[in-house]
């Protein structure tokens, strides 16, 4: 549960989660989810919840379900390219809607995060 | 479907509910939540027909909720002591040959999950064991409707996450209904589509939880916190 | 069926202590008996301590269901829900005492007969009347443990539903409600009309040297009874399907 926040509903935070890991990579083009139940388990989740976030994905194209077989990542290619794009955007947006909020300018901005990801590299190194 | 209407249960000394009123839809988890000594254990007890309200009628399926429409439900007290001179084995047994709609194989594959020793007294039993063992019978059963009564209370978290997992694993929503009395709000949040919420014998708030994230932006134990005093 | 003898094992496993305890309360009555044939030169005293313990069995039946009932108290929820009706579940606590005191009463008798035998030329002349005797009791006392056994399931179901409603009061109703059904009773048996409906199938007993005076039973009485058994039950299985809560 303490992965989860009260700010916005359960099921839409489970189909970002999932959004995510296709984004990443972590699920591939066509693999097969967790089945809803199985998916329930995982994250002590109320299977109809699973399922409202299941079918939430499969409204934007992201996932299919086949009748029978289970619910897949799309094989549209395309699609998930765009979509990977859209979430880019989406965290972008409410990362710097955050920081004008606060007060920065968008150099500001661009310096910080510019200076940030550089020392992050080096600490990876 | 259960439907309680202006329901209220009074006892020598107290009023434990105040007219209720209210329709638990199929399909889907519930959770009774409130403080001490509001009501829920009292709420599930009249569901499962194993008390009379004063006033007012709960039906179950159309039918008026006693001792008997408890073949709809299967029902698990708080109290949570089985025959404690019962084996594990024998437990499941005895269960199996009072209810028609005990399912063994289940029970088994249960048992096996929650690691216990069919060869056990019940007497014997830690009290993690005892909360898996009585998840185990309760579970077992096909029945329409499953009521548990504190099934987290008091238990470590490990057992806690086993019951939770085991409910999500064994209750089939397409055919089942699982009402669940609760004080470890945050425990259930995930686990529930909805949530009675009493105070002091009335019903105090009925909704989903997702309503109350998307509207509200609040989990329930802080709308609790908000809303109790 | 196979729902029913599983309660009724389950039952069985509840009281079967106290009922092994009874078997060796039989024992220990006989050597009680061996002791006082010692010290005493009376040999009709051989007889008493087995007919005291013999009319304690009257008590056998309303006892060990009793004991069960207060059992199941601790997890009444367990014991209430379940699809049977309640007539089955009280049925099977007392079809186990019933069966246990008949067990008991029997090894009762048997130890009796083993240390009355070979002290026979004693007491030759009333060894039969005594017999007899015997034989026209152990009956009546399961009758009358049955019967009893009924109103003891009654009283405690009345017991479960008034302490809900009116609390530790509920004794105190339940004492009243003893005294008054007791003083009706012995109104009601001792009046014309019972004598009317009852006085019929009339047997009469003679046990000579024991007992001087003749016994006149009626099968009307045990008619009567066993229709007032029978109600008191009928009303004892409706209050704990509508009235006992778990």
């Amino acid at each position: 549960m303490d992965e989860f926040n009260a700010s916005k509903p359960i099921y839409l935070q489970l189909a970002d989660r999932i959004h995510r890991q296709i984004v990443s990579g972590e699920l591939k083009a066509g693999e097969k989810l967790p089945s809803i139940r199985d998916m329930g388990i995982k994250y002590s989740m109320n299977p109809n919840t699973v399922q409202r976030a299941y079918s939430e994905l499969e409204r934007g194209g992201i996932l299919e379900a086949r009748r029978g077989q289970g619910t897949f990542v799309s094989e549209q290619r395309d699609r998930l390219a765009q979509q990977r794009v859209k979430l880019k955007q989406e965290q972008i947006a409410e990362f710097v809607h955050v920081m004008q909020e606060m007060g920065y300018s968008a150099a500001e901005i661009l310096a910080g995060v510019e200076q940030y990801l550089n020392s992050a590299q080096k600490g990876d190194k | 479907m259960i439907q309680m209407t202006n329901v209220t249960k009074e006892y020598a000394k107290n009023t434990a509910i105040k007219d209720i009123s209210l329709t638990v839809p199929t399909g889907r988890i519930i959770g009774i939540v409130g403080g001490n000594g509001s009501g829920k254990s009292t709420l599930l007890k009249l569901i499962a027909g194993l008390a009379q309200p004063t006033s007012g009628s709960v039906t179950v399926n159309g039918e008026k909720a006693n001792r008997r429409t408890g073949q709809f439900a299967a029902y698990s007290s708080e109290s949570g002591i089985y025959y404690p001179i019962f084996t594990v084995r024998e437990a499941i047994r005895f269960q199996a040959s009072q209810f028609p709609d005990f399912n063994l194989a289940k029970a088994d594959e249960i048992m096996k999950l929650m690691q216990l020793d069919p060869h056990m007294k019940i007497k014997a039993l830690s009290k993690g064991n005892r909360g898996r063992l009585q998840i185990m019978l309760t579970l077992a059963r096909e029945a329409p409707y499953i009521l548990l009564d504190e099934p987290l209370s008091g238990l470590d978290p490990m057992v806690r996450d086993a019951i939770v997992k085991g409910m999500i694993s064994y209750v089939d929503l397409s055919t089942q209904t699982l009402i669940m009395t609760s004080h470890e709000v945050t425990e259930i949040e995930t686990l529930i589509d909805g949530f009675i919420a009493l105070k002091d014998g009335s019903l105090h708030r009925m909704a989903d939880v997702e309503e109350l994230h998307e509207v509200e932006g609040l989990r329930i134990a802080d709308w609790m916190k908000k809303t109790y005093d | 069926m196979r729902q029913w003898s599983a309660l009724f094992m389950k039952d069985f496993k509840l009281t079967r202590v106290v009922f092994f305890m009874g078997l060796v309360m039989n024992g220990l009555v006989a050597l009680l008996t061996l002791t006082l044939e010692g010290a005493a030169n009376d040999s009709l005293l051989l007889f008493v301590p087995f007919a005291i313990a013999a009319g304690i069995h009257v008590a056998y039946v309303p006892g060990m269901v009793l004991i069960s009932l207060k059992s199941e108290g601790s997890y009444m929820s367990v014991w209430l829900h379940n699809p049977q009706a309640a007539f089955k579940l009280l049925l099977s606590k007392m079809v186990n005492g019933l069966i246990m005191l008949v067990v008991s009463l029997a090894w009762l008798y048997a130890l009796a007969r083993l240390v009355i035998t070979p002290r026979l030329s004693l007491i030759e002349p009333s060894w039969t009347d005594a017999w007899s005797v015997g034989w026209f009791i152990f009956p009546h006392i399961i009758w009358i443990s049955a019967g009893l056994s009924v109103l003891v399931m009654f009283l405690w179901a009345l017991h479960q539903y008034l302490k809900l409603r009116i609390g530790r009061w509920s004794w105190a109703v339940i004492a009243g409600i003893l005294i008054l059904s007791g003083w009706i009773y012995a109104l009601l048996t001792t009046s014309k009309l019972y004598g009317f409906v009852t006085e019929w199938g009339g047997m009469t007993y003679k046990f000579g040297v024991i007992l001087p005076d003749t016994l006149q039973t009626y099968t009307g009485g045990y008619v009567f009874d066993f229709i007032m058994i029978v109600g008191l039950f009928i009303l004892t299985a409706w209050l704990v399907d509508n009235k006992v809560e778990g």
